[in-house]
């Protein structure tokens, strides 16, 4: 297909009347910063949690890292199914005491019923579980289950996207912006929560910034 | 995928007589424009980021083979593999021969307007593939053989009855029951397609934005069928177009900052995923392989005309959820892939203007998909463009050629004119005078004016004209 | 008025009579030229014809140019230039310059003619600051009054406060605003024509609005909408009349409605 490349970028720089590869004389237009007619709470837990509740996810905060096996297993049991979930192999999830709970840390498969990850980092500004992916943190744990519980430092909360970025190092295969539990609206326009991915998203936040 | 654009008379005629269409539209049409509007309202520079999202378009349209060669080059590093498509064919043949594997079977896909263009799933079975679309619109007009009416909505025209009555029909044999509320049918649909999830060979998804100094394909959905179609087989391909790319990731924040909300009504859609070529070494899951098709079709030459505003378009549906034209008739009437404003644009320069000649006219100039229009494609002004065109070319109609004509010389005349005009209220008032139902005000019917009194009255001239009465004024004073 | 008491052009206000008005419904533009008259101004009517909106939309760009050649040799000495039509105003004023190339002499004066030309409520309003006394008519009070916003007043030029102003100073009632007075009612110039059943539907979904906002007169600023929509809701037997809104500022009694003979 090197044919088709060839004639693709021949046309389109006879369209734009050029010969050869455009030069790039100028840098693309900055990108505004947004303004809110009702400000959001100036506090980044605070904004994270209002908006994570408004997509119909749940919040909880918790004091420390140990903190969240108690929380994890209450939430199941709220949700009535078996305490037990698959965790990703990551080392602060690993190094929990995860007494009373089934955990298997591994890649996810059809059969679980609940994964817990940890969050790469948070946005305030919209709510958004940020994952990156790598051998720590498989993607399928974000989609396969159907009650998936994130684990979210608030020392890795952000107040907007364009804060995100710099703290990406390398391009991971994939980085995965999760906002409120999978939904549609195909039938009749009318929302369903639950319609591939999880039909639920708890966040507990871990409490790891000293006031 | 086959044009039909020119039946849109035919089409419109008979979508208007359909009391289902009718009512699943009505619905739908309340809820894009407050949801959208809501969202809008809350980011009070919403037309500063029109105006960013305008210029940087444009940007990347003026610098397109800088980005494209640049996009390019980062996917190869992130071990992909990019294919360059000039058409049609060419989009379905890279497919073919990406699955053309002995132990390829079953495709998922997640929604790609791009690959309807082509009829990928059509060429995928027959050349022997199972395809099963993902997204819960996108199945449900497979399964009814239809073709997506909606750009982000492909099954909005579908009752909630008809789904039900689909559902029966195609998962009886696998033991499933009727379902009837809309969480049962959401229920079965995330079943029934979580089998083919697991067992696909082959994902193909389509890309909301292509990042350039990255190597990014973006892909945004809310129901996750996207994510699950491209991290569970071995073999992921994007079928995407060259239009897409932009720059960087700060671009992609102001671009999603009016995406979710134009759309949908959303300050963010649930899923929008970074994929960044296969899985790495040490992964535990991921496709093997990444494959981005570029596709041409036609963009590239769009570019070197004063069409080039379209190839800003974000395909977010506004502009459709906006057209009264749309909503009256629906997508289907539109005979191709893209409906509504910019499809009416898009259309004829992609399948040429002979055939889709009613779409450029298939519109009131009301200017509504212009004002919500995230990227601020000027569609009406496209629109009569197009109409320009046809004129120039003689592809318009005998009456309007000869009517406009006519029109032309007596318009250019003012004596003419004004005795022309006399005439005609003249004319009207001795046919009023004449026929006793007229004199309460209104024609019934008026010869050589049945597509206005078929359905409408049409009033009596006052006396005489304002310009004859004006000139008595000017001469009484 | 005398003639010899007449200003000089730069001075006056022409009024573009529009093609509608002038055939079907010559009350409209006589209430525009009382309420131009009524702050103090010099209205002259110059023979015209048409502005061109019709062939400019149908995509004759050649013959829409030799048309408002025309209305540029016409208009450009007055010091306004008012039409009782947004989307006649907005053809002047947004499309002409479209006609010709930027930078020619014909461009230039399509800019000039664009700045003095408006749409009549646009006018009053914002150039003329006007403030009606209220007028006492009888069933005012109890009469629900509906707006249609024409498309092209409305976008092009942003027509929406302006009547409205007018018609709450002069009449004391507010506007029952219908959910849909933004949306286009399928009059659409030749559209309507091209695309009857179309069109139908489109007015009938205006009719919706207007029922649903119980409205007694709907009131516009563009008789080709209002034609459409008043033609329609006779058709249908509605109660519901229809009214260019300048008919209802005057100091006379606005008289039939449109469709409607005594």
């Amino acid at each position: 297909m090197t044919d088709s490349r060839a004639r693709v970028l021949g046309t389109i720089r006879k369209t734009l009347n050029r010969t050869e590869q455009s030069p790039l004389v100028d840098s693309p237009p900055s990108v505004p910063s947004p303004r809110y007619r009702t400000p959001l709470p100036a506090d980044v837990v605070e904004q994270f949690s209002l908006m994570h509740k408004r997509v119909h996810g749940t919040f909880e905060a918790v004091g420390c890292l140990q903190d969240v096996p108690q929380a994890v297993r209450r939430y199941l049991n709220e949700q009535s199914i078996p305490i037990k979930a698959v965790i990703s192999p990551e080392p602060e999830l690993s190094s929990i005491e995860w007494t009373g709970l089934d955990v298997e840390s591994r890649a996810s498969n059809r059969e679980d019923a609940s994964s817990v990850t940890m969050a790469f980092a948070g946005i305030a500004e919209t709510g958004t579980l940020v994952m990156v992916s790598s051998r720590e943190s498989p993607v399928n744990h974000h989609f396969l289950p159907e009650f998936n519980i994130a684990v979210l430092k608030q020392s890795r909360l952000v107040d907007s996207m364009e804060s995100l970025w710099p703290l990406i190092g390398e391009q991971p295969r994939a980085i995965n912006l999760i906002t409120g539990p999978s939904k549609t609206a195909d039938i009749e326009q009318t929302i369903v929560y639950g319609a591939h991915g999880p039909r639920t998203l708890h966040v507990i936040l871990v409490r790891d910034v000293v006031s | 995928m086959q044009v039909t654009s020119r039946y849109f008379r035919t089409t419109a005629r008979e979508a208007l007589l359909d009391e289902d269409l009718r009512a699943a539209m009505g619905r739908a049409e309340g809820g894009f424009i407050d949801t959208r509007k809501m969202a809008v309202e809350e980011l009070e520079n919403f037309e500063e980021y029109r105006e960013f999202a305008r210029k940087t378009k444009n940007h990347v349209l003026a610098h397109l083979d800088y980005y494209l060669t640049q996009f390019e080059s980062n996917v190869l590093a992130s071990g992909g593999q990019v294919h360059w498509a000039g058409n049609g064919e060419e989009v379905n043949r890279i497919v073919l021969d990406i699955c053309r594997r002995p132990d390829i079977r079953k495709i998922t896909k997640g929604k790609s307007m791009v690959s309807e263009e082509s009829a990928l799933n059509a060429g995928l079975e027959a050349a022997g593939f199972e395809v099963v679309e993902t997204d819960l619109g996108e199945y449900i007009i497979q399964l009814a053989r239809e073709t997506p009416s909606h750009i982000i909505a492909p099954a909005v025209h579908k009752t909630r009855q008809a789904v039900t009555d689909l559902f029966d029909e195609h998962h009886r044999e696998a033991g499933y029951s009727r379902v009837v509320e809309r969480l049962d049918i959401v229920n079965q649909a995330r079943q029934v397609l979580r089998d083919h999830f697991c067992t696909a060979d082959v994902g193909i998804t389509g890309a909301n934005f292509l990042i350039a100094d990255t190597g990014s394909i973006a892909l945004i959905t809310n129901e996750g069928n996207g994510d699950l179609t491209a991290n569970l087989p071995n073999i992921h391909v994007v079928v995407t177009s060259i239009e897409k790319v932009i720059p960087d990731m700060l671009a992609l924040g102001g671009f999603l900052r009016l995406l979710g909300r134009s759309a949908t009504g959303q300050i963010m859609s649930v899923y929008t995923t970074l994929f960044n070529g296969p899985r790495r070494i040490d992964d535990l899951d991921g496709p093997e392989e990444f494959h981005v098709v570029l596709v041409d079709s036609g963009r590239s030459e769009i570019l070197g005309t004063q069409f080039r505003d379209i190839l800003r378009c974000i395909k977010c549906g506004a502009c459709m959820n906006h057209c009264p034209v749309y909503t009256s008739v629906g997508g289907h009437a539109y005979g191709w892939v893209y409906p509504g404003p910019m499809g009416s644009v898009l259309t004829p320069l992609m399948v040429g203007q002979k055939k889709a000649p009613d779409l450029p006219y298939a519109c009131t100039l009301n200017g509504r998909c212009k004002t919500v229009c995230p990227v601020m494609i000027p569609l009406p002004d496209l629109l009569r463009e197009h109409r320009n065109n046809l004129v120039e070319m003689g592809q318009t109609g005998v009456v309007q050629r000869w009517g406009m004509w006519l029109w032309s010389i007596v318009a250019r005349k003012p004596v003419l004119y004004s005795m022309m005009t006399s005439l005609y209220v003249l004319k009207l008032n001795l046919l009023a005078r004449m026929v006793p139902a007229f004199q309460r005000g209104s024609f019934k019917y008026i010869p050589m004016m049945g597509a206005w009194t078929s359905s409408r009255d049409f009033p009596v001239p006052q006396a005489s004209t304002f310009q004859s009465q004006w000139k008595k004024r000017a001469l009484h004073d | 008025m005398s003639a010899t008491a007449s200003p000089p052009k730069t001075e006056q206000v022409a009024l573009l009579v529009t093609c509608l008005s002038d055939l079907f419904r010559p009350q409209i533009a006589h209430a525009a030229v009382e309420l131009i008259e009524k702050f103090g101004y010099w209205v002259d009517v110059p023979r015209q014809t048409c502005c061109g909106q019709p062939a400019f939309n149908a995509g004759e760009k050649d013959k829409t140019r030799i048309l408002a050649e025309n209305m540029i040799s016409l208009f450009e000495s007055y010091r306004y230039v008012i039409a009782p039509s947004g989307s006649c105003a907005a053809t002047i004023k947004v499309h002409y310059p479209e006609l010709f190339s930027e930078g020619s002499p014909e461009h230039e004066q399509c800019m000039k003619l664009g700045e003095k030309t408006h749409e009549l409520s646009g006018f009053l309003v914002d150039v003329a600051k006007a403030a009606l006394e209220k007028k006492s008519l009888p069933d005012a009070r109890s009469m629900r009054i509906a707006y249609h916003d024409s498309c092209s007043g409305l976008r092009e030029l942003g027509i929406r406060s302006q009547p409205r102003k007018l018609l709450g100073d002069r009449l004391g009632v507010d506007i029952s605003e219908m959910s849909n007075s933004e949306v286009c009612c399928g009059f659409g110039g030749l559209f309507c024509v091209k695309y009857p059943e179309i069109s139908t539907r489109m007015v009938d979904n205006k009719i919706v609005g207007i029922e649903k906002a119980e409205a007694d007169v709907l009131l516009g600023g563009d008789l080709g909408c209002l034609m459409n929509i008043a033609g329609r809701l006779r058709r249908l037997g509605s109660e519901t009349r229809v009214y260019h809104y300048a008919e209802l500022l005057t100091d006379s009694d606005p008289g039939p409605a449109i469709g409607y003979q005594k």
